[in-house]
């Protein structure tokens, strides 16, 4: 017979940090758009997480942290238009790549930027968990307590309004 | 995984661009589980939401620490919980810093040290902890405790320097009356006297280095045969580096001083007359050889 464990040592609490700090960090930054308080913020996260350390339960550590960090920002008033200044690693592959063609990838990547700052928070926020830390929408509904039709409803949204609005110019 | 109603060009480029960022965010995990590991030890709570609006203090003593402790002259966290809050003033290796108690008392404390006391029971029951080197000078009043690993000491009003490290421990009286206790003994000192640790019985003793040896808040260390082995110690504490040493070194004894101005003088104030040489490496690495 398993016997569920409540509570965890230290190792398993390194562990934890190690698998989750990335991803709770990136999600308060796609929420919040600001590196020193989500970095800040996810510093308080797992010192919950430690304080709570000996009633937790193993399997449902994730979406804990994922409340946790959820509660934590809502005090941080500026939610939407905010400014990301997300380090682009993409190169679009091209067989004819000239000046022209770079300064309008650079137009659109900063554009985009632009628009996801002004994106709905809650859609920007399951956009950027899919597209940038690669969770399925079944991760991210797991984690966010949410089903997977809603996340689905989300993505869509964010996607149709990111196509909408990059078009315009400045 | 890709939408599947990314079918026209502009949805594309859009999936991939943002596929390609990444938050800018300077520290790495490790790093983060670090600074973590260090708030833990200083007692640090997590923030209520409910608290969080009326301290913003905190969140932003606690970022500069993470990011920048190399950086800072000083990292003095205030951590404000519940009632009674507890207070570190920690200096980081290669920092000195002072501290001002609730009662007017001046601590200094040398490279990798720390006192922590309550800010709201301080004025009824004057007591710290503390680990590390530091030099106090106690405003005249009630019983003055400070507790360290090897020894409580209780002052009246005073100034006096405490040595608690791993490797020694020791307390100098300059002015006043200081008591020096741990569980088998007491030893009460009085100015030119200092306090030791000898098989782990407190004794007492005349000591002539005090003027020196307190010289360390100047920047200044000196020494009277003393074994290589804690003058490298301090060396690292001083410069924030990190020795590879011969396996001999604890048996050596050096006279002499080096001021925490610069590294390569206080390295070579000390390998020359010893013999030893030196090789400065990445990372602040340095490794100390025998001289053939």
């Amino acid at each position: 017979m398993d016997i569920q464990r409540t509570g965890i040592d230290e190792i398993d609490f390194d562990q934890i940090f190690k698998q989750w700090y990335g991803a709770i960090r990136n999600f308060v930054y796609y929420k919040i758009g600001d590196v020193t308080k989500a970095e800040d913020i996810a510093q308080d996260t797992f010192l919950k997480l430690w304080e709570k350390r000996d009633t937790i339960k193993t399997e449902t550590v994730k979406s804990l942290l994922y409340t946790i960090a959820n509660n934590l920002t809502i005090n941080v008033i500026e939610h939407n238009n905010v400014t990301f200044k997300f380090e682009n690693k993409y190169k679009p592959d091209t067989k004819h790549p000239s000046p022209e063609y770079d300064m309008e990838m650079k137009e659109f990547d900063q554009r985009l930027q632009q628009v996801l700052g002004q994106l709905d928070e809650k859609q920007r926020t399951v956009f950027l968990m899919n597209r940038i830390d690669e969770m399925t929408y079944n991760e991210i509904a797991q984690s966010l307590g949410l089903t997977v039709k809603a996340i689905e409803k989300r993505m869509e949204k964010a996607l149709s309004y990111l196509r909408k609005n990059i078009a315009v110019k400045i | 995984m890709t939408p599947t109603y990314a079918n026209n060009n502009i949805d594309e480029q859009i999936l991939d661009t943002v596929s390609g960022y990444q938050p800018p965010f300077e520290t790495t995990t490790d790093e983060a589980l670090a600074i973590l590991k260090k708030k833990i030890a200083q007692g640090a709570k997590a923030k209520d939401v409910k608290e969080s609006k009326t301290i913003p203090f905190k969140s932003i003593v606690l970022y500069a620490s993470g990011i920048a402790a190399s950086l800072l002259a000083i990292v003095a966290t205030w951590y404000f919980f519940s009632y009674n809050a507890r207070v570190t003033v920690l200096a980081d290796k290669g920092q000195h810093t002072e501290c001002v108690l609730p009662d007017g008392s001046v601590i200094s404390l040398n490279a990798k040290s720390a006192v922590t006391y309550r800010k709201q029971t301080f004025r009824q029951e004057r007591f710290i902890e503390m680990e590390g080197e530091a030099f106090f000078n106690i405003k005249k009043g009630s019983v003055f405790t400070i507790k360290t690993k090897h020894a409580d000491i209780k002052i009246l009003g005073t100034s006096f320097n405490v040595y608690a490290r791993e490797s020694m421990f020791k307390v100098a009286c300059v002015t006043g009356r200081v008591l020096v206790a741990n569980v088998e003994d007491t030893v009460i000192i009085e100015p030119g006297e200092s306090a030791s640790l000898f098989n782990r019985s407190l004794k007492k003793f005349r000591d002539e280095k005090i003027a020196s040896e307190t010289k360390w808040r100047n920047g200044e260390f000196i020494y009277e045969n003393a074994s290589l082995k804690i003058i490298f110690e301090e060396i690292e504490r001083q410069f924030n580096v990190n020795f590879a040493l011969p396996d001999d070194v604890e048996s050596k004894y050096f006279t002499g001083g080096f001021s925490n101005k610069n590294l390569v003088d206080a390295l070579d104030i000390v390998c020359i007359p010893m013999g030893l040489t030196y090789e400065i490496g990445a990372n602040g690495y340095i490794s100390v050889h025998e001289k053939y």
